[in-house]
């Protein structure tokens, strides 16, 4: 199974070049809800940045939208924050500890499935990393 | 109640179907008689069933991205969603 964080899932709905998740059917796709979030952040700002106009931000949250169904979403419960508080070995974001505590919890839980943290953020990659996670796309 | 009592054969069989039939004693509900719960078959089922992920669709092959105009700096994006979005709010 892969995990993905927001700069995973925005690669593959703006189609930048470089490696990008492998979205294969049988494997599933998963990530925090908190994803939600950035990625339609992002695609606002883009819109207000004037890099997108009318027509693409439309076109775009419509992918973005498209794509986020397909993916399994886990809340931010407290299952989450308690590992996502704990303290690292690094320094994390906020909603790097976030992404990386989810994808522990769903490690626990999947038990003996491998996980793959997906990302194309230097500081996110290093925060997976601190926790043992197997870490893809950087 | 009495009900229940008389025909619980025929109500056994409705729920083994699907329905959910209330057990009211004295127009007061007291119990829900309906099918067992399905087994989880896998650890997302079973998360999903306690409302710990929202599965998804998975259905990749029917994704459509379309390309853009312009490049999109999807880092320097997310470290300004993430961190400071005041270089949008002075445009």
């Amino acid at each position: 199974m892969k995990y993905v964080d927001a700069s995973a899932v925005l690669r593959v709905v703006f189609a930048e070049a470089g490696p990008t998740v492998p979205l294969v059917t049988g494997e599933r796709v998963l990530s925090s809800q908190l994803v939600e979030v950035e990625t339609f952040r992002a695609v606002d700002r883009e819109r207000l940045l004037g890099k997108l106009d009318d027509s693409e931000t439309a076109i775009k949250r419509k992918e973005l939208t498209d794509l986020l169904a397909m993916l399994d979403l886990a809340p931010i419960d407290d299952a989450v924050i308690q590992l996502a508080r704990s303290s690292f070995s690094v320094n994390v974001r906020a909603l790097d500890a976030i992404h990386v505590a989810t994808a522990e919890v769903l490690v626990k839980e999947a038990v003996g499935e491998p996980l793959e943290f997906w990302t194309h953020d230097a500081r996110q990659a290093t925060a997976a990393l601190s926790r043992g996670l197997t870490v893809r796309g950087v | 109640m009495s009900e229940l009592k008389a025909h619980l054969s025929k109500y056994l069989r409705a729920a083994s179907r699907g329905a959910h039939i209330v057990v009211k004693d004295r127009d007061e509900p007291i119990a829900l008689l309906g099918p067992p719960r399905r087994a989880a078959t896998s650890w997302f089922h079973r998360l999903a069933g306690e409302g710990r992920l929202r599965i998804g669709t998975q259905g990749w092959d029917t994704l459509n991205i379309s390309k853009l105009r312009k490049k999109i700096d999807i880092q320097a994006s997310l470290d300004a969603v993430r961190e400071d979005p005041s270089e949008v709010r002075r445009r």
